[in-house]
């Protein structure tokens, strides 16, 4: 196998999509035969990464490079920006609003399932401007 | 245990059987916050939640949930229902709270 590129475009206004671009990752993970735990982290960091652009960042484009090492992620939107990053990386942080709450967002976890599920992180931001987010999860078990 | 038969004893509402229906239930999960949820649920788990809104079928699709069951006979809006069957997830109905049935799996496993 060699390096294999997706692209995905996330809408930023349709919650009843948010989440299909890292089912389908996951549909190319498998069919290119990574391992399921691996396809886990990757999936489960990348839909929260995404969830964060639809309901923080209003959409964002996401890349994702797969090569027999790794799998390597870049998040990016155009949205407000995070101020604090380290702030925004704690356990139970959230400023999402009443109405995402109501659905179920804003334990503020989603930033550190990120953290945890990737073997390297990386946040780029600037308040105003937008945030890119870079993750990589190893395939090698 | 597999799903059906979990259905059968607990005396469940079949929503969406999915692709999951025959698989073997290996564990429990409860909880209404999405992205605990999401780093919770493990492959194989019975999911009780009393959320209904759409992104609960991305969760349970990426943690390989065995099934989603929704608690408290919580209304489930007719596209869930809908998008549950096109996308293979298994759905399930209680009118019991999440402990009753957390209880009740924990006994049938
Ligand atoms: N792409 C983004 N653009 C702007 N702000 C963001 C972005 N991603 C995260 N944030 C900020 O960081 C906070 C923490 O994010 P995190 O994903 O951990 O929690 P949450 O989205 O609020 O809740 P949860 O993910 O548990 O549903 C958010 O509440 C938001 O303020
Ligand atoms: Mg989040």
């Amino acid at each position: 196998m060699s390096s294999f590129k997706v692209q995905y475009t996330v809408d930023g206004e349709d919650f009843s999509i948010a989440g299909d671009a890292s089912r389908k990752l996951k549909k190319v993970l498998q069919n290119l035969g990574v391992a399921p735990q691996i396809i886990r982290k990757a999936t489960v960091a990348m839909y929260e990464g995404e969830i964060n652009m639809v309901i923080h960042a209003d959409g964002g484009v996401i890349d994702v490079e797969i090569t027999p090492e790794k799998i390597h992620i870049f998040l990016r939107d155009k949205g407000p920006g995070i101020p604090n990053v380290s702030l925004a990386m704690t356990e139970g942080y959230s400023t999402a609003s009443d109405n995402v709450r109501e659905l179920g967002f804003g334990a503020g976890m989603g930033l550190p399932n990120m953290q945890k599920y990737t073997d390297y992180m990386n946040i780029t931001t600037e308040v105003g401007v937008g945030t890119t987010i870079e993750m990589i999860v190893n395939t090698a078990v | 245990m597999t799903v059906k038969e979990l259905a059968e004893v607990l005396n469940l509402e079949i929503i969406s059987k999915g692709a999951q229906f025959d698989a073997t239930v290996e564990g429990c999960f409860a909880g209404d916050l999405l992205s605990l949820a999401m780093s919770g649920v493990q492959s194989g788990d019975v999911w009780v939640t009393v959320q209904t809104n759409v992104n609960i079928l991305g969760i349970a699709a990426l943690t390989d949930a065995a099934c989603v069951l929704v608690a408290n006979g919580m209304n489930i809006p007719s596209e869930v229902s809908a998008k549950a069957a096109e996308e293979g997830i298994c759905l399930l109905r209680s009118g019991k709270g999440a402990y009753e049935l957390c209880c009740l799996i924990g006994k049938s496993l």
